[in-house]
């Protein structure tokens, strides 16, 4: 698939896993995204005697390494990370975010307004005399009527509530 | 700033239990009937937050405890030092001779 693209002008696009390593015989397909075309082994028998395979090598090393380095730039390897953190560190940095995150939550906004005190001696009013019995008889009465008052409300119709367009 | 005054509920003469809450409805002591009861921790939040803000007329002071009268006890509410104090006692009604 990725062939023919250097010689159709397609070299940006297709710089994915289609395209061969090693190109076919004769094509210049670039690995690096460069136009030069990399010559394969067979291009030699018209310049160096057929023993010289010192120079051929030194060409698949070089594609090799290019291949190589151009991966490095794109995979990242968490194992090789040279961050090491100890246990220690790892901990205070933990307490660290959570108190950070905790002063960013827990600010004023967060926060109902704070109910009024009625003293600093809650036994003491906890412990002042009940309510008497007139008192609830009083407030129970009430909330029946209000309770029976708002069960029985009613609309009264005065004047018409769908009203004709047509007026005859 | 919140000085850490021990409160005295237990020493209630009739008390059946208690609860008290901090700022944010979550139980901090609990005893007796209310012991470890959320749910009343709860509705009582509610109850108090809602009751905390009713307005008693320009010359009365502000709203100081909250009573709910069942039929043989109640459950008192007071706010001190933004905490909320909850006791249960036997609810005994004394007739008041108007």
């Amino acid at each position: 698939m990725g062939c023919c693209n250097s010689c159709l002008g397609n070299g940006e696009d297709e710089n994915d896993e289609t395209r061969p390593f090693l190109p076919k015989e004769g094509t210049g397909v670039s690995i690096n995204d460069t136009t030069e075309p990399i010559l394969s082994a067979y291009d030699y028998d018209d310049m160096t005697p057929p023993g010289s395979l010192p120079k051929i090598k030194h060409d698949e090393q070089s594609i090799l390494s290019g291949i190589i380095t151009q991966y490095n730039n794109d995979v990242i390897d968490i194992t090789a990370l040279e961050s090491k953190i100890d246990a220690v560190e790892y901990m205070n940095r933990v307490q660290q975010y959570n108190r950070k995150v905790s002063t960013l939550t827990s600010g004023t906004r967060y926060k109902q307004p704070s109910l009024h005190s009625s003293g600093s001696n809650p036994a003491s009013i906890l412990n002042a005399p009940s309510i008497s019995i007139n008192d609830v008889y009083l407030i129970t009465e009430v909330s029946n009527g209000l309770q029976s008052a708002m069960n029985n409300v009613k609309i009264a119709k005065t004047d018409e509530l769908v009203l004709s367009l047509n007026h005859r | 700033m919140a000085t850490m005054q021990p409160h005295n509920l237990k020493d209630i003469p009739d008390q059946l239990g208690y609860l008290v809450l901090n700022e944010d409805g979550d139980v901090i002591e609990s005893s007796g009937d209310l012991s470890n009861d959320a749910k009343t921790a709860k509705v009582l939040m509610r109850m108090v937050q809602i009751a905390w803000k009713v307005k008693l007329g320009a010359s009365e002071s502000p709203v100081k405890r909250l009573s709910l009268i069942f039929s043989n006890h109640m459950l008192l509410a007071t706010v001190s030092n933004d905490k909320i104090y909850i006791v249960k006692k036997p609810y005994l009604p004394q007739t008041v001779i108007a």
